[in-house]
């Protein structure tokens, strides 16, 4: 072979490999578009995304600045509402438009990390329960269904209750009891995956372990992961904002919805529009998220894939 | 002379469990395999599902160790050689690599074609990414694809070629040992002398030793040079290609020749029926394993195992064969006889 | 006038990338006590045809036909309560995979109660005493017993068995064995082959086998059809075929298989079977053919007449017809 076929046949390979991938996204695409609602909810939520990012501008005032001449105004469609304030103002004359703007930021990341958190020590542990069996097995699925057989909200109030309430905290103790479904699906993608022939080639080819576990297994055993983390961004969500409202979470003045919702809890008959706004919020988001997340599943899961 | 591989009474059990309270019975996959393999030959190792001719080929290649006997590949013996000799291991299971029935599960679904071809040198060689890609792209040409196959995912690609990836795989290490786990028996007719002619040309190429598991033996007759018939864990016969389909000793192997279906509607069908299936490897039959299917079987093979008796030059566990009480010719009809000798 | 008789069927299915041809033009007759086999490779529409007489086809899949024709009745027009008669009680069917062809939560005396009850209305005991009937003559044995037993307690081969009884519990007039033994044993595939021939010949029924197996044809099938991307390339009586195959690929395939081999290589056929996005103009078969010129890559072929195997080619082979 002269150098020059070399250079063109590699040239070739690079170009069919990056014409493979551009296939599988327009597959991927063509399966997840036809799911309307997953296409609006992924568009919701890029539009939630881009407003956290660049709250800052968005936002018309800071989240935190009071205006005292202006107390519990109304929205602007309510005869009382002023232009000033598009979405009304709280009981201590701050903003809720900004207020919100500045709370979406709160909520991604506290799903982000939440998520990360959960998904990565669960694929940990999934990992090693599913691919060394035995003990280590036992161990770490009775853990996991220690923490399953509690009621998930008391489980993260009781560990918020230990570790301090703070938005860390709550971030922390959700994630811990998100992760057993993490553990769980890992556990049972590797199990499946662990016997296939692929495997054992690439045990026959001398892979370790850890290679077999990461580079082989588990990249087989994403899909139904990646479905998992977006129906638990949402969860996380809710469950953060739960503990917020019931003051455990995000302190004041904090804008994060759950705990803007605990503020104005007593004003829910005078200003019905500060409960409302946060929650709505709140519903957007999580509805946005599901919707992605079944389309993702639809579109991943090869079982559930019209041939 | 000793073979690449030297198996001496090898065995291989597991336990399973018998539900809650049933404790736990001895499962014999392997039940005493005593044979050898001449490097650059081909032996076919015929069986039914059960007669643990899969496990056999896990033994060679080493994905498991043999709970009993003695398996001498490439003149060291496996599970022996461990702990401050490991790499020699290591060395010893660059020698013999695997092909499976399945093509469609033993190629990683999310690694590319060039990934899985450089795997194994990635692991085992220090190789230049540049020198793995030449290696990998000569491969791929050896076995009959083309270089821009080398980016692409296993899925675009059809049974056949996926077969062909599959081998070259097991050829990235230049094993001396190929162990071909049933690599046709999924694929079309057309596609099938395909990839059993590509085998026969990489044989004659790397002077490869092939260990060719197999159910069907129209394909054996085409790739064997020796074949051993495999039934419940034991050879019951071990003798050359031509032997088995000229004159097949043991009842069971007659019996499975007969059984097999022939692309010829004037042939007679099946002189020989089997009754019943092959009993479980829990409780195998006392004395010789086939007795209770066995159209011969007389009281001495209830109560005594056949060991491998040497008759006409082939090996075979028959107490009728051995002692002369099964008349080889009487059954062995004249359709048989006019085989062309393949 | 045969048993079943279909003109002109085509299958049509919708898919992401567009319309694919499955089955294109086929005709099948079969008459009462005939064994019929249709054998191709994989992505030859061999299972489609007969799945579309059945009406088991996928909402996508679009069925055509001339003619469709079922001991008298004409399937086209009949209606669907009609159709739901004659299908399961007089055409029945079995699978490739007897494991899963079982409803792994009902025993098997349940199972098949429930055919002779739906299509014969028997009462309890009546169908308890044809059910063992039936077990016995499938060869099981202690049919009282195996009556109560799940399916996951059943051999491959005895579950093939039990598949066979169900279906021929009503006394079909036709039955479908699509690859019945490709999931089994060679011992025990020659048994149930045996039993399917046995009981073809008994009950004087017709049966269509479909398969990819060139021994299996041999040893059962009375009449052949090759079928190729779709299109059936060869009818032939069995001896004939094998003698002397007119269509190029009837004789690349024979000749491509290990058991006729002569030389230390078999003469592979190059190529694959054409999918949904690479069909060729012509002749189908023209890209893996050693025989095709310019005619066959343009203009579709003909039918030949019935001395040359009814052959779908330009160019039908007369090798071998000495010693047929």
């Amino acid at each position: 072979m002269t150098d020059q076929t070399v250079t063109e046949t590699a040239a070739d390979t690079t170009r069919s490999s990056r014409s493979a991938r551009r296939a599988m996204l327009k597959e991927f695409w063509y399966y997840f578009s036809e799911n309307k609602g997953a296409v609006a909810g992924l568009f919701v939520f890029l539009t939630l995304v881009i407003v956290a990012l660049l709250a800052p501008l968005l936002a018309p005032y800071s989240p935190d600045q009071q205006f005292r001449d202006s107390l519990l105004v109304p929205p602007v469609w309510d005869a009382d509402g002023k232009a000033a304030f598009l979405l009304g103002t709280d009981a201590v004359g701050r903003d809720v438009l900004s207020r919100l703007i500045y709370g979406a930021r709160y909520s991604l990341v506290i799903g982000l990390v939440v998520v990360t958190l959960a998904l990565v020590s669960g694929i940990l542990l999934g990992l090693v329960a599913g691919f060394f069996r035995g003990w280590v097995d036992t161990v770490i699925m009775r853990l996991m269904d220690v923490i399953l057989a509690f009621p998930s909200l008391l489980l993260a109030l009781v560990l918020v209750a230990i570790l301090g309430p703070g938005l860390r905290n709550a971030m922390i103790a959700i994630a811990l009891v998100l992760q057993p479904h993490f553990v769980r699906l890992t556990r049972a993608s590797v199990l499946s995956e662990k016997n296939k022939d692929y495997v054992v080639s690439a045990r026959v080819a001398g892979a370790g372990k850890v290679r077999l576990m990461t580079r082989t297994i588990l990249p087989n055993c994403l899909a139904p992961l990646i479905v998992q983390a977006t129906l638990s961004f949402s969860t996380a969500i809710l469950d953060v904002a739960a503990l917020g409202f019931l003051g455990m979470g995000a302190q004041p003045p904090t804008p994060e919805w759950g705990t803007m919702l605990a503020d104005s809890r007593e004003f829910i008959t005078r200003a019905p529009w500060l409960v409302t706004l946060p929650g709505v919020a709140i519903l957007v988001t999580v509805l946005a998220i599901n919707l992605v997340g079944d389309g993702l599943r639809d579109t991943l899961d090869p079982k559930l894939k019209r041939s | 002379m000793t073979g690449i591989i030297e198996a001496d009474d090898v065995t291989r059990h597991y336990e399973v469990g018998r539900g809650w309270f049933g404790g736990s019975a001895t499962l014999r996959a392997v039940a005493g395999a005593s044979f050898s393999v001449e490097a650059g030959s081909t032996l076919a190792v015929v069986g039914e599902s059960g007669s643990g001719k899969s496990t056999l080929a896990r033994l060679v290649t080493m994905i498991e160790p043999p709970t009993g006997g003695r398996l001498v590949i490439d003149g060291h013996t496996v599970g022996e050689e461990t702990g401050a000799r490991s790499g020699q291991m290591e060395e010893l299971r660059r020698t013999v690599q695997i092909v499976f029935q399945n093509p469609y599960g033993s190629l990683n679904p999310r690694q590319k074609i060039g990934t899985i071809l450089e795997e194994p040198l990635v692991i085992n060689t220090k190789l230049s990414a540049a020198q793995r890609r030449e290696k990998a792209l000569s491969m791929l040409q050896r076995v009959g694809l083309r270089p821009e196959h080398y980016g692409r995912y296993p899925h675009m690609f059809s049974g056949g070629q996926r077969q062909r990836i599959a081998i070259a795989r097991a050829l990235m290490l230049d094993p001396k040992i190929l162990v071909l786990d049933e690599p046709v028996s999924a694929l079309d007719v057309s596609i099938q002398a395909q990839v059993l002619n590509l085998l026969a040309d990489l044989q004659e190429e790397f002077g490869l030793t092939y260990l060719f598991i197999s159910h069907d033996l129209s394909v054996v007759r085409f790739v064997a040079d020796d074949v051993l018939v495999l039934y419940l864990g034991r050879p019951v016969e071990i003798t050359t290609s031509e032997a088995i389909f000229q004159r097949p000793l043991h009842p069971y192997s007659r019996a499975l020749l007969s059984a097999t279906p022939v692309a010829d509607p004037r042939r007679k069908r099946q002189n020989i029926k089997l009754t019943g299936e092959i009993p479980s490897p829990i409780s195998p039959p006392s004395g010789c394993a086939f007795h209770p299917r066995c159209p011969y079987a007389r009281d001495v093979c209830i109560a005594e195992r056949p060991p491998l008796y040497d008759v006409d030059g082939a090996q075979v566990a028959c107490h009728g064969i051995a002692q002369g009480w099964i008349d080889l010719d009487a059954d062995w009809g004249a359709s048989h006889d006019e085989v062309p000798a393949g | 006038m045969p048993l079943l008789d279909i003109r002109d069927l085509s299958v049509t299915f919708a898919t992401s990338t567009g319309a694919f041809k499955a089955v294109d033009g086929v005709d099948i007759s079969v008459d009462a006590g005939e064994v019929l086999s249709i054998v191709g490779e994989s992505g030859s529409g061999k299972s489609v045809a007969m799945l579309a007489v059945m009406g088991l086809l996928p909402p996508t899949a679009t069925v055509t036909a001339a003619h469709m024709e079922f001991d008298g009745v004409d399937l086209k027009t009949a209606s669907k309560r009609r159709r739901r008669e004659i299908i399961g009680r007089d055409i029945s069917m079995i699978f490739q995979e007897p494991m899963s062809s079982l409803n792994p939560c009902f025993t098997v005396g349940f199972q098949i109660g429930e055919a002779l009850k739906t299509h014969l209305g028997l009462g309890r005991s009546e169908r308890k005493k044809r059910a063992i009937e039936l077990l016995s003559l499938v060869g099981i044995p202690e049919p009282e017993k195996r009556l109560s037993a799940f399916p996951h307690q059943l051999s491959g081969g005895m579950s093939q068995r039990v598949m066979i009884a169900m279906a021929i519990s009503c006394r079909p007039k036709l039955l479908i064995a699509d690859e019945p033994t490709t999931a089994l044993d060679v011992t025990i595939q020659a048994q149930i082959l045996d039993l399917l021939v046995d009981l073809q010949k008994e009950t004087e029924m017709g049966l269509v086998l479909i398969t990819h197996d060139m021994g299996v044809v041999a040893e059962t099938a009375q009449r052949v059809v090759v079928q190729y991307a779709g299109k059936q390339v060869e009818r032939q009586d069995v001896t004939g075929l094998f003698d002397a195959p007119h269509h190029p690929y009837t004789a690349a395939l024979l000749d491509a298989l290990p058991d006729r081999a002569t030389g230390d290589r078999l003469p592979a056929i190059p190529g694959v079977v054409p999918g949904q996005g690479d069909r060729p103009t012509g002749c189908l078969f023209n890209p893996r053919c050693a025989f095709a010129d310019e005619r066959c890559r343009t203009v579709e072929p003909p039918r030949q007449p019935p001395e040359l195997g009814e052959a779908l080619c330009h160019y039908p082979l007369h090798t071998g017809e000495a010693a047929a």
